[in-house]
């Protein structure tokens, strides 16, 4: 008991945030309020708070900016070690309030035009949230899990939360059916390791850490341990929409509600490599030759498949749908390399990555709401009718390319430099190859907006909120392009903390 | 090695003035440059003081040059060599150089150009006088004249090169110079182009020539002509070296001298201004090619297939040309053809080894062809452009100066003593007669043929023009302006004397100064002997070929049809078609080089890019197009696949454990 | 102690962006004034480091250095010898006269002027960066405002046989480069993984005396990766195509200067990987000698004015490649005097062919006829520009070229034979278009066509300026540049006496 009070003191954030999502939902069911701007600032006020006691929290040589050399680290278990609090999940915390608070802004007058019932929207983001923070500083599967389902549910909820039923419906059903199943093999992923562990007598069976040991021990799995971790990697895969495992993904963002889609595409993406890290960093202990060789192949797969198919989408949401696949492909090159660097540069590609997701949705947002057109070739002329979102989304898109100037540059130059390291040119000469084909479409996209003309010359507007989302993310886009140093040392510290043992 | 440097530090300062003879005329050509878009009247003031001042640098040059007698008959020296001791800069392990070489050959050169530079420029200022561009006109004249006396005193193949190079300009644009005529852009054009093809054999030869050896001072190579002549005596260069270099070396001379097969530009070039003809054309420029290659004089006497070469192109090139000019009925035309044919003569002498008497027949056929052109410029600045010679006649009347001078110019260019050509021309039968070369015979046979030949073509000419009945009415004909008649006559006296004074009186001063090293592996004559067969022989042909034209061209003895007939209608027509060779370049041109290059551009298009660039692209969108398929957008697909890609990715993990499926 | 000027020399095209963004799209006249103004500047501090340099000679004299990234050591690190000093020039005076030439556009002015600045910022920095990274960091972004500049300010043309737009032009060029980048990013990643000295510092790599099996085999990486960029066939029809398509000055820039990219790029990469350029320099030879011969016959072919410019970029860059190829000071320095000769030349022929174009409405070559009549100094600084491709002494393209043949022919005297053969060739067509277009009898319809104006003129001046300036004067040049070189070409040598 004694211990809980204790450790609560720990949780701060967590409950907040949970605490918030109700009062939010609350407000939404309870009362009428007919102005737009009140729950999501109710909501993003909490947030921001909630981030700024993150940001100063300092636990023991904890810090999100930890500066102090990286051998003094140490983490802080709770709860028996169910959580883990180290710079790692503070980072990760910090960075989904910060999503979170860019996905509530943005979608305001979505959320006016296209949805119904805006208390269970911005609660249930801010719910979802919650179960990303648990997913980061989950030191077990089960709380793992917990963390994973707390963010599914309240997504299968947000994704269905759209105002024209035939198409959310459809989408809504889809993506309940096909979680619900994979949650259901990650269950049974988890039971089958937790088995194998048991029959070799380890204790706490279901810690992270003690799935390392056990991998330092045998070199060779035995076939129900790897049936249950591929189980697993089901699971995770299917959260970041990792081939094969990305077919719902294009369908989903089709039929969900736009900023949801980026939500989707950005913040719980976020949440499932950050799961995926700890996991793996601890699965890869020892010499496991063939798992890396499978990674490799998940990750070429993943690479090639969105990125190939992206060329031939008509529809701006499923493009971007599939380039965030591919993405998630040079992440999987990162985690095959399994090194500090490789984290370091999986961190720092997905941060940006996450900005350039969110001013692209930000831009896609403002154009949808209102034009209400979903091709490529109707945003032809953007550059003309709102200069503003066409050179936006175009450092965007250029940024996820992969072009100097920009975040995508550097973090991938760091990702594939790790990569190289490790011996893995193949997997990088892949790659690179893709990231060439990946710019064949997103020149298209931009061809669309400069050259070509508008169909219909009425000018597209931009209000304040929508302008304050893009240029902050611009800023991360470009500023972590042109000096990545300044935010190195949390990533750095963030990077090495998962590999603390 | 450097020996030749010794006699440069005792050498007379004062040559070192020669500079200013070229800077001048660049100061002229970049002054009249400037004003030539403004309406200033008189800035050929510019270009005459400018030649005045070069004349008087010739004479100087010429005199302090005379006056040193420690260089003459020496043989392990070329002349005089200015800053030719340090190289100008040493770049990798290339040195280049920068000076003048100053011997006989230049000093010809000089006095060659310079006079009859200055004479042309005079005689421009009334021929050109109501030409609108006439300052740009001027500065063109000082540009070329400025890059000949830099190829005259150059000591350097390199800098040689670029002389050579700039001459070229300063004919493409002189010859283009009424560029709204188009037959003077293409014949502009045509000249370049075919020069351009000899200057590839120069520009190799050069290298060749260059880098094959190691000089004393450790470079690999130096452009440096008395090192290279040196390393040749000194036997630096293997045999095949040589040769390629000697040949190639010809080659620009073949270009730039018009020799056959790369005669056909400079009968087209006559498109040009007739001054420009008289200087660029007929004195100077052409016999560039001449100079190299009795500079180089020393390598093709080594080098004996190169000089085979040499003697044989230039008596083709002789026979040839003379027969062209014999029935072309363009005045300036035949002019063209005979000077054509007069180079052949010239590379002929060399090749017999008579090097000084080439350089003697250079000097004399400058002067008396200079005065030929510019007694044509006479003609057609009164007939108003007129040039077809069977439009002409009786003109003795009309311009009594005109019809003197171009008489003596062409007794001279027949050979008829005393006038100059004759003693340079027997100086080289001479040559060939006594020169230990093989085919003595047969080379003698032919250049007698060919001084039956130049006569004929020379009455042919002289008797349509100025003797024979005029077919047509002349409206307001006049005897040409002073200023266009005092530089014929002065270029007159030349033709007279220029012989007597070089090989009678002064010989053995004036001789020795066209006087080159060399090693004696020839004995070439360096005086004018007086060998009496030898004058009958040449002088009789030559008075045959007079008598001949007379009776054929003036009393028409013989009727014309007979040469509409049988093997002469044949020879008649292959002759004035220019022995299609024209025809035959123009072939290649559009059946070779425009086929060669639109095949190739075809092929850039279709293969190169079609096929290597775009095709990847094509094949990877074809591909996504069938990647699409996989969405079919049914849940249980969906569900399918994930289930077999699980199980998939266990058998691949089964593989790679045990190396076997199941 | 740092100098700043080569840090300022990226600044002060930043400054000159960031005022231009700042101020609202109508008032064109300010933006001009002030893009004006700041070419001048940088026109002037490039003039100033390469005066300087050739002054002292001193290598270090510029050096400037920063950390950027402390993980991977990437250093900002900016230093010039009188190779990227030369480039640095070419880079100032191309950048100034563009942008005086560009100042007829009318549409988009501002947008053009960003992207071009961006692309000037680029150039600027690959040439002063002694940092592999930053080198290819700037390298891209030199590539990234290309597609734009072409698709939205370009020309599309159509022939008879074949038409091209200009959104195919630039995506080719947009592609072709960043697939060639690709080959870039695995030879510096394996560089730096295997030299293991932890620093992308070209000093440090050269250091590192990197293992022959591995340059060997990651040579021929940054070879054709740099060489597509010089435009190296067969990877070279980007280059003509989007030349054609794009804008005057861009095309300047283009042909000007980023096709040096990728020669000066080869150029570096022989410092750190001696042994995979002694491997491999036959293949650079023999492709070089190809772009020169294939260049010039497929320019002969062309019947539109800006492709045969273009085909002739592609035949002179393989001058620069060959030179590269021999190795030996004289060739390699003569093919750096080449880059900066046909940089200052193209740049000229692109200007004049944007004037031309802009009169005349057409780049077919067949209809137009007699223009040195009605724009008599446009005509007369055409012809300058071809007599210096066609190599002619007294203008900057000879001494390269002698340079060059010269060097070739130590090596191997048959290429070199070919480049002579090549620039006869040139000489071909370039006097065929010259008499075709500018000479010969004028067609009423140009008949009274203005002459260039003062915006045209100027930069077309300056650019005639340096031309003849270098053919008067190599020795100027010949000197800057002759030191580095001799240091680049020993340190090569100096690797296999050792070994």
């Amino acid at each position: 008991m004694e211990n809980i009070t204790n450790n609560l003191t720990y949780l701060i954030p967590e409950i907040i945030i949970i605490a918030l999502g109700f009062i939010i939902i609350g407000i939404g069911i309870f009362t009428r309020i007919r102005n737009k701007f009140i729950l999501p600032f109710a909501s993003i006020t909490g947030l921001i708070f909630t981030a700024i006691y993150i940001t100063f929290l300092d636990i023991g040589n904890i810090h999100i900016l930890s500066t102090t050399d990286h051998n003094q680290m140490k983490d802080l278990l709770i709860y028996g070690g169910l959580l883990k609090l180290d710079s790692f999940s503070l980072l990760f915390k910090f960075i989904f309030i910060i999503l979170g608070i860019f996905v509530i802004l943005m979608s305001i007058d979505y959320v006016d035009k296209h949805v119904n019932h805006e208390g269970e929207f911005y609660g249930l983001i801010i719910l979802s949230i919650a179960g990303m923070m648990i997913m980061s500083a989950a030191n077990e599967l089960l709380t793992a899990y917990i963390g994973l389902e707390l963010l599914s549910f309240s997504l299968y909820i947000l994704v269905s939360l759209g105002n024209d039923p035939e198409k959310t419906n459809e989408s809504s059903i889809k993506y309940i059916l096909l979680g619900g199943f994979t949650s259901a093999l990650v269950l049974y992923g988890i039971s089958q390791i937790y088995t194998e562990l048991v029959k070799n007598d380890i204790v706490n069976p279901t810690f992270f850490s003690s799935i390392g040991i056990y991998a330092t021990q045998y070199e060779a799995f035995p076939p129900l341990f790897v049936f249950g971790l591929f189980l697993l990697i089901t699971g995770l895969g299917f959260k970041i929409a990792a081939a094969p495992f990305h077919t719902w993904a294009p369908d989903i963002y089709e039929g969900a509600p736009l900023p949801i889609a980026g939500y989707l595409a950005t913040a719980s993406k976020l949440a499932g490599i950050a799961l995926i890290l700890r996991i793996f960093s601890e699965i890869f202990e020892g010499s496991h030759s063939s798992l890396v060789i499978i990674v490799a192949i998940l990750a070429i797969l993943t690479m090639s498949i969105g990125n190939i198919t992206a060329i031939a989408q008509t529809k701006y949401r499923r493009l971007i749908a599939y380039s965030g696949i591919s993405h998630m492909g040079y992440i999987l090159v990162g985690l095959a390399t399994n090194t500090v660097d490789s984290y370091t540069a999986i961190i720092l590609h997905s941060i940006g990555y996450a900005f350039s997701g969110l001013v692209i949705f930000g831009v896609l947002i403002c154009f949808y709401n209102q034009t209400n057109k979903e091709n490529i070739n109707d945003l032809s002329g953007l550059y003309k009718t709102n200069s503003f979102l066409a050179v936006s989304i175009t450092i965007a898109l250029l940024s996820t390319a992969g072009l100097p100037f920009f975040v995508g540059f550097i973090s991938k130059f760091y990702l594939f430099l790790a990569a190289v390291e490790q011996d893995l040119l193949w997997l990088v000469i892949i790659a690179l190859i893709n990231s060439l084909i990946s710019l064949y479409y997103y020149l298209m996209v931009i061809k669309e907006m400069y050259v070509n003309e508008p169909d219909d010359v009425l000018a597209i507007s931009t209000n304040n909120i929508e302008k304050l989302v893009l240029i902050t993310s611009l800023i991360g886009v470009i500023g972590l392009g042109i000096y990545p140093d300044i935010i190195m040392d949390a990533i750095n510290s963030a990077s090495i903390s998962v590999f603390i043992r | 090695m450097y020996e030749l440097n010794e006699a440069a530090l005792q050498a007379p300062t004062n040559l070192g003035i020669v500079w200013w003879a070229p800077i001048l005329y660049i100061v002229s050509f970049v002054v009249l440059g400037l004003l030539s878009r403004t309406k200033i009247k008189y800035t050929y003031f510019v270009p005459i003081i400018v030649s005045f001042i070069s004349i008087g640098i010739f004479i100087t040059v010429f005199s302090t040059y005379v006056s040193h007698s420690w260089e003459r008959y020496s043989c392990d020296t070329i002349g005089v060599c200015w800053n030719g001791i340090d190289p100008w800069f040493v770049i990798g392990d290339i040195q280049m150089h920068f000076g003048a070489i100053i011997d006989g050959l230049t000093v010809t050169m000089l006095g060659l150009i310079t006079i009859v530079g200055s004479l042309v420029i005079i005689y421009s200022v009334s021929y050109m006088h109501d030409d609108p561009r006439k300052t740009w006109y001027f500065s063109c004249i000082s540009f070329f004249i400025a890059a000949m006396l830099f190829l005259v005193l150059a000591n350097n193949l390199l800098l040689i090169y670029v002389a050579w190079e700039l001459v070229g300009l300063g004919s493409y644009l002189l010859i283009g110079f009424w560029y709204g005529k188009q037959t003077a852009v293409d014949a502009a054009k045509k000249a370049f182009i075919t020069t351009r093809i000899g200057d590839v054999g120069l520009m190799v030869g050069i290298l060749i020539l260059g880098t094959s050896f190691t000089t004393s001072s450790g470079a690999i190579g130096t452009f440096h002509i008395p090192d290279i002549i040196l390393a040749a005596q000194q036997g630096m260069y293997s045999t095949s070296e040589l040769n390629w270099g000697c040949l190639l070396i010809f080659l620009g001379a073949m270009g730039k001298s018009a020799q056959f097969p790369l005669h056909i530009w400079l009968p087209d070039a006559m498109e040009g201004p007739t001054p420009v003809s008289a200087l660029i054309h007929a004195a100077t420029m052409v016999t560039a090619g001449i100079y190299l290659t009795a500079r180089l004089f020393p390598l093709y006497e080594i080098s004996t297939i190169a000089l085979t070469v040499v003697t044989v192109i230039g008596l083709i090139t002789a026979i040839i040309a003379a027969s062209m000019a014999l029935v072309m009925n363009d005045l300036k035309k035949i002019l063209a053809y005979s000077t054509v044919s007069h180079l052949g003569l010239m590379i002929f002498g060399i090749g017999t080894g008579g090097y000084a008497a080439a350089m003697l027949h250079l000097v004399a056929h400058g002067f008396s062809k200079a005065l030929l052109f510019l007694s044509a410029g006479n003609i057609m600045h009164s007939l108003h452009e007129e040039t077809d010679i069977r439009k002409m006649g009786n003109l003795r009347h009309y311009m009594p100066i005109t019809t003197i001078c171009f008489l003596i110019g062409a007794l001279s260019l027949s050979g008829i003593p005393p006038l100059s050509g004759y003693f340079s021309k027997d100086m080289l039968l001479h040559g060939v007669t006594h020169g230990k070369i093989d085919f003595t015979n047969i080379y003698f046979l032919l250049s007698l043929g060919f001084i039956f030949l130049s006569s004929l073509y020379m009455t042919r000419v002289f008797i349509l023009v100025f003797w024979s009945k005029s077919t047509t009415e002349y409206k307001d004909i006049h005897e040409a302006p002073k200023t266009m008649n005092i530089p014929i006559i002065i270029l007159t006296f030349f033709s007279i004397v220029f012989g007597i004074i070089t090989c009678l009186i002064y010989q053995d001063t004036l001789l020795d100064i066209m006087h080159l090293v060399t090693w004696g592996f020839l004995d070439t004559p360096l005086h004018f002997e007086f060998d009496l067969i030898l004058t009958i022989l040449s002088v009789g042909f030559a008075l045959s070929g007079i008598i001949a034209g007379y009776f054929l061209y003036q009393e028409n003895y013989v009727n014309k049809s007979v040469f509409n007939s049988g093997l002469f209608k044949s020879l008649n027509s292959l002759i004035s078609q220019k022995y299609y060779l024209d025809d035959a370049y123009n072939w290649i041109v559009s059946n070779v080089v425009n086929k060669v290059t639109a095949i190739v551009s075809y092929i850039d298009r279709a293969f190169v890019n079609d096929i290597g660039i775009n095709s990847p692209g094509e094949a990877i969108r074809a591909t996504s197009n069938k990647l699409r398929y996989i969405q079919t957008g049914k849940v249980y697909n969906y569900a399918l696949f994930i289930v077999l890609s699980i199980s998939v990715i266990v058998l691949i993990w089964i593989f790679l454990e045990t190396g076997k499926i199941l | 102690m740092d100098s700043w000027i080569l840090p300022l020399i990226l600044i002060v095209p930043v400054i000159t962006l960031l005022a231009i963004l700042f101020i609202p799209k109508n008032n064109d006249e300010t933006i001009k004034n002030i893009t004006i103004f700041g070419s001048a500047i940088s026109g002037i501090l490039s003039l100033y480091v390469f005066m300087a340099f050739a002054q002292t000679r001193d290598p270090n004299q510029f050096d400037f250095s920063m950390v950027w990234l402390r993980n991977l050591s990437i250093r900002l690190d900016f230093g010039v010898d009188g190779i990227s000093a030369l480039m640095v020039l070419l880079v100032g005076i191309v950048y100034l006269t563009g942008t005086l030439i560009s100042c007829k556009i009318t549409e988009r002015i501002k947008e053009f002027f960003i992207l071009y600045i961006l692309l000037i910022i680029g150039v600027y920095g690959v040439f002063i960066s002694q940092d592999l990274f930053f080198f290819f960091f700037f390298y891209e972004l030199a590539v990234v405002p290309m597609y734009l500049l072409i698709a939205v300010w370009g020309h599309s043309s159509e022939f008879e046989t074949f038409n091209r737009t200009k959104e195919y032009g630039a995506l080719k060029l947009m592609l072709v480069l960043v697939a060639s980048s690709v080959l870039i990013w695995i030879g510096i990643l394996s560089t730096f993984v295997v030299a293991n000295q932890n620093s992308f510092l070209f000093k440090d790599l050269i250091d590192a005396n990197i293992g022959n099996d591995f340059q060997i085999f990651i040579f021929p990486f940054f070879l054709i990766g740099f060489g597509v960029l010089a435009g190296l066939w067969p990877f070279h029809t980007w280059s003509p195509d989007g030349h054609v398509a794009a804008p005057t000055s861009v095309s300047m820039v283009h042909a000007g200067i980023l096709m040096k990219l990728g020669a000066y790029g080869i150029l570096r990469s022989i410092e750190f990987l001696p042994a995979g350029a002694q491997e491999w320099m036959w293949l650079l030879l023999i492709l070089g000698t190809i772009n020169v011969v294939y260049g010039a016959l497929s320019a002969m072919a062309q019947k539109d004015l800006k492709y045969v410019i273009g085909y002739s970029s592609v035949s002179h860059m393989g001058y620069v490649l060959m030179g590269l190829a021999t190795l030996n000071v004289i060739g390699v320095a003569g093919s750096v005097l080449q880059m900066f000769s046909h940089g200052i030349m193209t740049a000229l022929f692109f200007a004049l062919v944007g004037v031309i174009y802009e009169r005349t409405h057409s780049r077919d070559i067949e209809t137009l006829d007699g223009l040195i009549k009605p724009m008599g100094i446009a005509g007369t600084l055409f012809v300058i520009a071809g007599l210096t491709s066609l190599g002619l002494p007294g203008l900057s393209g000879f001494v390269a070229e002698l340079f060059i043949f010269i060097g070739v022919f130590q090596t191997n005297p048959l290429m070199a034979i070919l480049g002579v053969i090549g620039a006869a060739i040139t000489a071909v067509y370039i006097l065929r278009l010259i008499a075709r277009i500018f000479f010969g009898t004028v067609s009423e319809k140009w008949a009274n066509l203005p002459d260039i104006s003062k915006f045209e003129l100027i930069p077309s001046v300056i650019l005639a300026f340096f031309i003849v300036f270098m053919g008067v004067l190599p020795i100027y040049f010949i000197d800057a540049v002759n030191e580095s070189v001799k240091e680049l070409i020993n340190a090569y040598l100096s690797n296999f006496v050792a070994g």
